[in-house]
């Protein structure tokens, strides 16, 4: 019989040790752990979802702060800008109509184009590019959904499902990289990889393809995990250089969470 | 116990407040992980004969895998890790003899 009270104290810390070490590989390895994300994610998610908004709102007004100093310039140069594009506004009111008749005859639509589900986003991760969305495996979400915004860019594709909850990876998430090209007179076909903070690179662009700042990035259909032509981003800085056997370029992502009220998710789609 | 309830439930606050709230803020991407610097200042202004520190480790570490994208396990064998550290060096090298 153990008799000395250290020993005994010993004793009781080595049993909690086993006993935590036991619960915590239970969590991991069978569906316990994920009942419990989904449970706890269930009682927040009405918090989260309205301090989701609260922030952005409040995430808008210290940019308009901000902004206050910068608006006298941007004032002139919009005026310059106002002419120009009053001219190129009057050519593309013909090419509007054109355009309108034209997806009359095609009945084009996003809902045509894929099949959707409505989601709310609810938190970001703090150390990594994801994002938690109130929508999960009972709407019908499956692993590898593309994610993307109203106006047709892509935000990222489903890492992890649970019955109310989804987590997505969002394109600039450092384990995220997809086929991407540039559409102009001739196609270059690249990879956008991740950098994290909301940052992209397009990367493996041979030296010989010109590319330029504001061109826009968009997936192909290489794969099938992604429908093709959807919007990743718009060039921001060109990376050349001699040395490297390929150029590379900062994006701009497409999307923005400021503006951000709630996203779409791609369930099927065809090529 | 009250003390550990109230904790707990600043840790919860904390967390959904930095994950929901406080992610919308450039400016604020490098702001450590609010939870983490609420338990080792709990552990470290904790007298020495407490043993709750350990406990709210605990429960920080729960709370922190269940709301970010690592295993089980992760942040509670880190925080209570932490907590035992600051303990061990509280008692080596900064105990204070009250006298009588």
């Amino acid at each position: 019989m153990v008799s000395n009270p250290k020993t005994k104290e010993r004793m009781k810390i080595i049993l909690l040790s086993i006993l935590i070490g036991a619960v915590l590989l239970m969590l991991n390895y069978t569906s316990l752990g994920e009942q419990a994300k989904n449970a706890f994610l269930l009682i927040s998610s009405p918090m989260q979802i309205s301090l989701w908004k609260q922030g952005q709102n409040l995430n808008h007004f210290i940019d308009k702060l901000n902004g206050i100093d910068a608006l006298e310039r941007e004032k002139t140069n919009l005026k310059l800008e106002n002419e120009k594009l009053k001219a190129e506004l009057a050519s593309l009111l013909e090419l509007r109509n054109e355009n309108e008749n034209l997806r009359k005859a095609l009945d084009i639509g996003l809902e045509k184009e894929f099949k959707i589900t409505m989601a709310d986003i609810i938190s970001k991760d703090l150390l990594q590019d994801m994002i938690v969305i109130n929508k999960g495996s009972d709407d019908g979400l499956l692993i590898g959904f593309p994610v993307i915004t109203p106006e047709k860019t892509l935000i990222g594709k489903i890492e992890k499902v649970f019955p109310n909850f989804s987590k997505v990876i969002l394109t600039s998430n450092k384990n995220n990289a997809l086929s991407a090209k540039i559409d102009g007179e001739e196609e270059i076909i690249g990879v956008t990889k991740g950098k994290g903070n909301l940052k992209i690179i397009f990367d493996l662009i041979p030296h010989e393809k010109e590319i330029k700042k504001g061109n826009f990035v968009t997936t192909t259909s290489l794969g099938g995990v992604f429908p093709k032509g959807l919007l990743i981003g718009t060039i921001d800085s060109i990376d050349y250089s001699d040395v490297k056997p390929f150029q590379t370029a900062q994006i701009n992502p497409g999307f923005d969470f400021k503006n951000l009220d709630f996203i779409f998710v791609i369930t099927n789609f065809k090529n | 116990m009250k003390k550990i309830i109230i904790s707990a439930v600043i840790i919860y606050l904390l967390i959904i407040i930095q994950t929901s709230f406080l992610a919308h803020f450039k400016f604020l991407y490098y702001l450590p992980n609010l939870v983490i610097v609420f338990v080792i200042l709990l552990n470290l202004f904790e007298s020495q004969q407490e043993k709750t520190g350990f406990i709210i480790s605990a429960i920080a570490g729960f709370l922190l895998d269940v709301f970010l994208e690592k295993p089980f396990g992760f942040y509670t064998i880190i925080i209570v890790a932490a907590s035992l550290v600051i303990k061990a060096i509280i008692k080596k090298y900064l105990y204070l003899k009250l006298s009588k």
